[in-house]
């Protein structure tokens, strides 16, 4: 039988993790400061950024899809206080 | 860590110690790298005789282009394809994300130049194109037809309509033809935008230079090598037709006559 988990349940147990874009803008910022972007770099740098941009803005999209969810799912009582 | 040897470089350096917190902060600021980079290492790879003599700043005082970027973008403008004077002034202030291709056509549509603009021979032609046969027929009641009578003094009755007209026999006609007259089906393909040029095809209907909806193309490689031939292409197709133009006016009963021949010989040889 399958089990049913709450929306709450759902959010406490998915996996935290940083945006990529920021991830991805403190990779650069340090890559910028410490003087290591040659043509190269800035070459492999195109892809990773366009690839970081692209999973951003997923993450976001996910995001505002489970805020939508969670505002919408109606309210359930977790617990019976007692005497009811 | 790099030398700083001036303000700029110091600021630069700086403003990459800044923390960036929001999101929407870090994907402004990872679009304004991307385009950096791809203009960086297009200018290395396009230009690299100019790329090892330049001595413009890579660092921009502003989220703006850098000296170096500017510095590309004019090449490209020099050397590749065309962006208009107005949008180079802007990109230093503005990024240009993409590359902007204007059109550079035979831009009759539009709302601020319009036909009057066109130059006599353009006109003559109208009847033959699809476009400006529709044109002259529909807009504006019959004004449009009984200007070109009155301009040109020929009627439309007298001109056979274009969709009747076999185009692949025209095409072949003309080829056999001299210069300039060869290049008669591609004025019509101009007026048309049929030309299957990226540069000579657009349609601009807008009130203001910056209100046109033009095509943007990514800062890639193989677009830039594709716009370049494009703009090649276009080139040598606006030199045949302006060359039969000129030929037009320069005795425009006699030549368009000409055309004329030529246009109806396609209906006896059907």
């Amino acid at each position: 039988m399958k089990m049913k988990i709450s929306p709450l349940e759902f959010l406490i147990n998915a996996p935290e993790e940083v945006n990529p874009a920021l991830s991805m803008c403190r990779k650069l910022q340090r890559l910028e400061l410490v003087g290591e972007l040659d043509s190269t770099t800035m070459k492999q740098m195109v892809k990773t950024i366009e690839l970081a941009i692209s999973q951003a803005t997923d993450d976001i999209k996910a995001v505002e899809q489970t805020k939508e969810r969670l505002f919408n799912s109606p309210s359930v009582a977790t617990a019976i206080p007692t005497g009811f | 860590m790099p030398i700083i040897w001036n303000a700029k470089l110091a600021l630069q350096l700086l403003h990459q110690c800044q923390p960036i917190i929001d999101i929407e902060s870090a994907i402004d600021y990872l679009w304004s790298k991307l385009n950096t980079y791809q203009l960086l290492n297009l200018y290395q790879e396009l230009f690299p005789i100019e790329w090892e003599k330049s001595q413009s700043e890579i660092y921009s005082e502003n989220n703006g282009h850098s000296p170096k970027e500017l510095e590309f973008i004019s090449l490209v403008n020099e050397h590749l394809f065309p962006i208009d004077d107005l949008i180079i002034e802007t990109a230093y202030e503005e990024r240009l994300y993409q590359i902007p291709v204007s059109p550079k056509g035979i831009d009759w549509q539009d709302e601020e130049e319009g036909i009057e603009a066109l130059r006599t021979g353009w006109q003559l032609l109208f009847p033959l194109s699809k476009s400006g046969r529709w044109w002259l027929e529909t807009v504006e009641g019959t004004q449009g037809e009984s200007w070109y009578k009155c301009t040109f003094g020929y009627s439309l009755k007298d001109i056979t309509h274009p969709e009747k007209i076999n185009l692949k026999l025209l095409k072949k006609l003309a080829f056999r033809a001299m210069s300039p007259i060869n290049a008669f089906p591609i004025a019509l393909a101009l007026l048309d935008l049929e030309t299957d040029n990226i540069w000579l095809d657009q349609i601009v209907c807008s009130e203001s230079y910056w209100s046109r909806n033009i095509e943007l193309r990514p800062w890639k490689l193989e677009e830039v090598k594709f716009l370049t031939h494009q703009w090649n292409q276009a080139t040598q197709l606006l030199n045949q037709a302006y060359e039969l133009i000129e030929w037009i006016e320069a005795d425009p009963n006699n030549n368009f006559s000409h055309l004329l021949a030529l246009w109806n010989l396609t209906l006896d040889l059907k």
